[in-house]
């Protein structure tokens, strides 16, 4: 499981957004990215992080108010 | 246990100016027969159930009734098609854990780029005590079992 962050963790760049992106085990720093979990998780392997943490990054022009698919 | 919210750089509008939005999402762990996965997951007081990807619960092997699919009724009236499934799930904080396991509705998202999981009522809240600090930008998450506190 990953080691929760003490202090928040680093925002996360407009760049990223509707991107997953993966988290290194100790939450300070995004390793990879990608337009899929699978191919961010892959990315994170090959920089050489075994286990990352994956979010999914909300879309810079978008606000969270259902779903949507 | 407290968690920080999750910061995301945004595009500043009218609601929004200062361009970052906080968001109450949990790294959880998502354990399949196949493998696990920690991911961050939204938790949502106003959604009826958690809800992960289908392209997830496929890839950890989360139980999935595949034959069962039916439709959720989003905000708005936007229907989802949704799978049925269990998943084990794990939140941990240095060395106080909790595991459950979760009834989840699997979405077939039809783009990758509107995929999102969401801890809900079915699967979560009903597992967890949590109080959001919107203010302090972190919730206060304690699991409960028989009115007790239950991290292991």
């Amino acid at each position: 499981m990953a080691k929760q962050q003490e202090l928040p963790p680093p925002m996360v760049p407009k760049e990223y957004a509707g991107l997953w992106i993966a988290w290194d085990r100790k939450l300070t720093k995004i390793v990879a990215s990608g337009p899929t979990f699978d191919e961010a998780c892959e990315k994170a392997h090959s920089a050489g992080e075994a286990d990352p943490v994956l979010a999914k990054v909300p879309k810079a022009n978008a606000r969270f108010v259902g779903e949507s698919a | 246990v407290k968690f920080p919210y999750q910061r995301y750089e945004i595009d500043a509008s009218s609601t929004n100016p200062n361009a970052v939005l906080y968001r109450p999402e949990l790294p959880i762990r998502a354990i399949g027969s196949s493998t696990e996965k920690s991911l961050f997951a939204r938790a949502d007081t106003g959604a009826d159930e958690t809800l992960l990807p289908l392209s997830i619960g496929r890839k950890i092997g989360a139980l999935i009734e595949e034959s069962q699919k039916s439709t959720i009724e989003a905000f708005g009236g936007h229907a989802i098609e949704e799978f049925p499934g269990e998943v084990e799930f794990e939140l941990a904080f240095r060395r106080k854990t909790k595991r459950w396991r979760a009834k989840v509705g699997f979405v077939a998202f039809l783009d990758p780029i509107n995929e999102l999981a969401v801890l809900g009522h079915v699967g979560f809240f009903d597992h967890f005590i949590v109080q959001f600090d919107t203010r302090g930008r972190q919730m206060t998450v304690t699991p409960y079992k028989n009115g007790r506190n239950a991290w292991n």
